[in-house]
């Protein structure tokens, strides 16, 4: 099924740079935000990139829009590495990918209009004369669920899930294919983003759009992914089906991490993975596989060697020594 | 399965604030009792008035907000009519809050060890070797590995859930009968926030303190409560056991919160949403003020607003239509 990958993600690397505490030391030490992550995206389907602050997601995202550049690796966008596009040919893949943001409320100028703030795009990439911006901005506030009225409001008069509902319509404004939402829905209250959630799911469906859904909300996640990556201090550490890595999560971090979100059942029993301590420094993290530290199945060779992301059922992958029995083997 | 009075029991409060457009109640009339060792959760969507009901208990309002009317009973004394000086001598000592940013609720410029001391000596007067061992004996009680070295440190040196946990230690310090968290684990992590619980969990056995939890995630609410308040626009809305709450909600609105958050175990694309916001403070609806979102909403609801309602002991609804199954 080579044919219909929108997005291909290989050893994509990023390490920020940060100043030693000495003033005039010269020597640097990096934040290995990403390191190493690889995965795909399907034309059609929702990924879930899932994990706790400070692991990578959002500088991912970045990655991926190309706000920020990336040391190493490769972004294949329908085809095309993404990394080695200039000018014109840039701009053109740019109209494909679009973001929606986590906070509805910093997100929109405040100073421009609805009507300005969606039909930026088209100014961007000139497009549409100006009755048809008009009308398909109309068009599109209809679409979100907004009042064809509102065009000429400023965000200040809207309510948080209404101007989310603005940066939506902003983000499918040029037809794109690929839609990032990074933690698109966790400034809103249950409520609204209930409603947040069935509109991105509807819109899915009349544009056959493809999401990358970033959120530190696992049972969002859970609700609207196909597939799902879960992301620990810079790395993936395991992907697969939304179903399979919710039912039977392999690697311990995500055993932890679902075994940590609170059920809205006072009924429901369930034993809990603790992880000793506190997330390590991305500045210096630990050798060997990053969660040894933590781990509570902890086994020598996690501290000596990188466990590398390899399959451990159909579009099951885990980067754990656990599952690699082969390769245990191998090193005895 | 309590035995003896209330610890806590507000009866009719009614909270007003000044605003640029005239004087409007943030609160009204909220009933709410607690005993002792008893977690009361108090859930409710953002500008719902939780915040405002610990704020006016805790009496730091800002200056624009002011209790209208209604008594405050703590341990048979009214806390509204108490004064300034008198007030302080409660807060922090057998009231205690902890706050939703750990990060921002600490003092950049002392160090973690100098604020627990300091609440401890405001309170008690002993000395600061004594106050320092006694700190340094709570942060061990609340989980901070090299206790010693976490009571110099200062608090941006630590992680948000080191600095919870410091916030914990220093609600702690004088024993309270009662604490008050305000969204403790929103700003958190799901790993450290079970961790939080659990802590919380354990404190409120050892200490036998009432906790007054407010948080919007039901699955918190799930995990901890004992009983639960259900606020909607400045009013409560439904109040009964945890069981009954999540199992019998009777409330459209308790019903419609339940059933939006997207389920862990469950393979259904479509969520159930309640359509429109929440009325802001200037704007309630007349009669019941659910009525412009509830799909069972009848003229009676949008002419009158219905009472809280008894359905069984210890379960109450604010509902014109609890016995009609909505």
């Amino acid at each position: 099924m080579k044919s219909n990958t929108l997005l291909e993600v290989r050893n994509v690397k990023k390490h920020f740079p940060v100043s030693d505490k000495k003033l005039f030391s010269t020597q640097k030490n990096y934040v290995q935000a990403v390191n190493g992550v690889s995965f795909t995206i399907n034309e059609g389907e929702t990924f879930g990139l899932v994990g706790e602050s400070g692991c990578g997601k959002s500088t991912l995202a970045r990655l991926i829009m190309g706000l920020i550049k990336a040391d190493s690796g490769e972004i294949n966008f329908e085809g095309r590495n993404f990394l080695e596009l200039r000018g014109r040919e840039l701009r053109k893949s740019r109209k494909q990918m679009q973001m929606v943001f986590q906070k509805p409320y910093e997100s929109l100028n405040p100073k421009m209009t609805v009507g300005q703030i969606i039909s930026a795009p088209f100014d961007i990439h000139g497009v549409y004369n100006k009755q048809e911006r008009v009308q398909k901005v109309k068009d599109l506030l209809e679409m979100v669920g907004l009042s064809q009225q509102y065009i000429n409001r400023y965000p200040h008069e809207f309510s948080g899930g209404q101007r989310q509902r603005i940066g939506i319509a902003r983000a499918i404004a040029l037809n794109p294919k690929l839609v990032i939402c990074d933690e698109a829905v966790s400034a809103l209250d249950v409520s609204i983003q209930s409603q947040i959630l069935n509109l991105l799911n509807d819109l899915q469906k009349e544009f056959k759009l493809t999401y990358l859904f970033i959120s530190h909300d696992l049972s969002v996640v859970k609700h609207v992914s196909d597939k799902i990556g879960v992301m620990y201090l810079g790395e993936m550490v395991e992907v697969g089906d939304a179903e399979t890595i919710y039912k039977n999560p392999k690697h311990p971090y995500t055993q932890a991490l679902l075994s940590a979100i609170p059920i809205p059942d006072p009924t429901f029993k369930k034993e809990r993975i603790v992880l000793e301590g506190d997330l390590p420094s991305p500045i210096n993290p630990p050798s060997g596989c990053r969660l040894s530290t933590r781990c509570p199945y902890v086994i020598p060779l996690c501290k000596e060697m990188k466990p590398e992301l390899s399959t451990i059922g159909s579009n099951h992958m885990a980067a754990c020594h656990l599952f690699s029995e082969s390769k245990l083997q191998k090193i005895n | 399965m309590f035995v003896g009075n209330a610890l806590l029991d507000i009866k009719g409060l009614s909270t007003v604030f000044n605003t640029d457009y005239g004087v409007f109640p943030a609160i009204k009339d909220v009933n709410l009792s607690l005993k002792k060792g008893e977690t009361l959760c108090i859930v409710g969507e953002s500008g719902s008035g939780k915040t405002i009901t610990s704020m006016s208990l805790m009496q730091l309002l800002p200056s624009s907000g002011k209790i209208a009317s209604g008594e405050i009973l703590f341990q048979d004394i009214d806390l509204v009519k108490l004064n300034r000086v008198e007030m302080n001598k409660i807060r922090g000592k057998s009231i205690s809050m902890i706050f939703q940013d750990p990060m921002s609720a600490l003092d950049p410029v002392f160090t973690c060890g100098s604020q627990i001391t300091e609440a401890i000596q405001i309170h008690e007067d002993i000395s600061k070797e004594e106050a320092k061992r006694r700190a340094i004996e709570l942060l061990k009680e609340v989980g901070i590995p090299h206790s010693e070295t976490i009571f110099d440190a200062y608090p941006h040196e630590l992680s948000g859930g080191m600095c919870q946990r410091v916030m914990i230690a220093m609600a702690l310090s004088c024993k309270p009968d009662l604490l008050i968290a305000d969204e403790p684990t929103t700003a958190l992590d799901v790993t450290v926030q079970a961790r939080i619980l659990d802590l919380l969990n354990k404190i409120k056995k050892e200490f036998n303190m009432a906790i007054l939890l407010i948080t919007h995630d039901l699955g918190v609410v799930a995990e901890m409560a004992d009983r639960v308040a259900v606020m909607y626009a400045g009013q409560i809305v439904e109040e009964a056991d945890v069981m009954t709450i999540f199992k019998k909600p009777k409330h459209p609105y308790t019903k419609g919160l339940i059933k939006s958050v997207p389920p862990l175990h469950q393979v259904d694309k479509t969520l159930y949403s309640i359509p429109g916001n929440v009325p802001t403070i200037n704007s309630m609806p007349k009669g019941c003020r659910f009525n412009p979102r509830c799909s069972f909403a009848t003229d009676l609801c949008v002419e009158k607003e219905p009472e809280l309602q008894k359905i069984k002991s210890n379960h109450t609804a604010k509902c014109w239509h609890i016995n009609e199954g909505v």
